[in-house]
């Protein structure tokens, strides 16, 4: 799963969100490292829609102009949850090794495999 | 609204509209405007220009999700642009220029080969397919073999040459076989008065003494014309298969597997293809350059049925017949008629 992707997904869990939303959204919870332009952003959501992870939640007319509103589906929200525990396989992992590197810890010595 | 707001809604509803009409360009407008009221920003920035002229042709060829719809759609366009600009190059190309008569040739057959009395004339008026399997310009023709020995090839084609140029005929290039200082054959190319002279002549062996012949043939130039209807037949056949991805894209969206099956074969027809077209656009730049192709048959040879450029793209035919089968049998998606949208872009509904 791409980081926008995951971004978009993540975004999504606590409520449904319209197209700006989802941008402030993700670029809040990215810590701004992560900066959504409109045309990816749909771009991402229309696929997102084809895999059955996210839909329409309800459409609105502000002002004349239309405002959608996307929600996470049963899937997506799976899809989420195995990526993020995909994730944080990698990451016990990764500080698993890196504290057996560290002064004090023991021999220096990494078994890899 | 105030002037400024009105002047930044329409400069995000131009950029809005490289999507096709309906919501998705609708909200897409939406969710630009709301950033850019965010961020006081009164014009799209070039980032989000290039965003949106990125992901726009995807929405435009129905599959706004897809990576792989515009370069399947840039494919089909190069191969429907090769098959048009074929077919206006060959409208330009065939016409009824007089090719030079018995008498013309006699004329022309002193200047090049001095001695050959009656020199064996066989006429073809319009292109015709060889014994070979290869379309050929329509000419006429003869070969001789070398009335006296000839034994220094490039003097004697020098002043042929120089004969040519004598009689108003301008030299074009030439080209030889064997190597550059032991040539075993040269071929001389001239024009004049909208016609193409080409001369060969040709050792039977390596060495002089083993005698030789002379190829001498006049074919009409490409017409001046054809070169400008070749790229706007390649350009309007471009354009026709880029929507007619479109077409095929949107009839099959709801047949995902059908889909994946015309990708492959749109890139199996490019692949076999490729080599053809390939050739063909040199041999066009070679007429752009110089006004002529060195080539015996025209750019357009394989549309000659019996040409064996034809059975080149035997592979490319079939594949294309498999492809159009299969959007024909895919029944295109319910309701494909759309209503336009109750909330759109218009102007007037941005307040």
């Amino acid at each position: 799963m791409r980081e926008p992707t995951f971004w978009i997904l993540t975004a999504l869990v606590d409520q449904p969100r319209h197209g700006y939303g989802v941008i402030q959204q993700v670029t809040k919870l990215s810590g701004g490292e992560t900066r959504l332009l409109a045309a990816t952003l749909y771009a991402a959501l229309d696929r997102l829609a084809a895999e059955g992870l996210v839909e329409v939640d309800r459409e609105e007319a502000v002002d004349g102009r239309l405002r959608r509103y996307y929600r996470l589906t049963d899937s997506g929200g799976a899809a989420l949850a195995a990526e993020t525990q995909r994730l944080s396989r990698k990451v016990a992992t990764a500080n698993r090794l890196l504290d057996a590197l560290r002064p004090g810890a023991g021999p220096a010595t990494v078994a890899f495999g | 609204m105030s002037p400024a707001t009105a002047a930044r809604y329409r400069r995000y509803r131009l950029l809005a509209r490289a999507y096709p009409p309906g919501p998705r360009r609708a909200e897409l407008l939406d969710t630009m405007l709301m950033v850019a009221e965010d961020t006081g920003r009164r014009r799209p920035s070039a980032r989000e220009v290039v965003n949106v002229l990125r992901h726009a042709p995807r929405a435009r060829l129905g599959r706004p999700g897809n990576r792989l719809v515009v370069p399947i759609a840039a494919l089909v366009a190069i191969l429907s642009g090769f098959v048009s600009a074929s077919l206006a190059a060959r409208a330009y190309g065939e016409s009824d220029r007089p090719l030079p008569s018995t008498a013309q040739m006699t004329a022309i057959a002193n200047l090049v080969t001095p001695g050959v009395e009656d020199p064996p004339l066989q006429r073809h008026e319009q292109v015709f397919v060889n014994g070979n399997g290869e379309a050929q310009f329509g000419q006429v023709r003869y070969q001789v073999d070398h009335v006296t020995p000839v034994p220094d090839l490039r003097a004697y084609d020098a002043e042929v040459a120089d004969r040519l140029a004598a009689d108003g005929w301008r030299l074009g290039p030439l080209v030889y076989s064997g190597h550059a200082d032991q040539r075993t054959a040269e071929f001389l190319t001239a024009t004049k008065d909208g016609w193409l002279l080409t001369f060969g002549n040709v050792y039977q062996a390596l060495e002089p003494e083993g005698g030789g012949w002379f190829e001498v043939s006049v074919r009409r130039i490409e017409p001046a014309g054809m070169p400008v209807g070749f790229a706007a037949g390649g350009l309007a056949g471009m354009v026709l298969g880029w929507f007619l991805t479109g077409w095929a894209s949107r009839r099959t969206e709801q047949h995902p597997q059908a889909s994946g099956v015309l990708a492959l074969l749109a890139i199996i027809a490019a692949g076999t293809s490729a080599p053809m077209i390939s050739s063909v656009v040199q041999d066009y730049l070679t007429i752009v350059d110089q006004g002529f192709t060195l080539h015996e048959g025209p750019i357009w040879s394989w549309t000659v049925p019996g040409d064996e450029g034809l059975l080149l793209l035997a592979p490319t035919i079939l594949v294309t017949v498999v492809a159009a089968a299969i959007v024909a049998l895919c029944r295109p998606p319910h309701g494909s008629h759309r209503r336009r949208p109750a909330t759109d872009d218009r102007p007037g509904l941005a307040t």
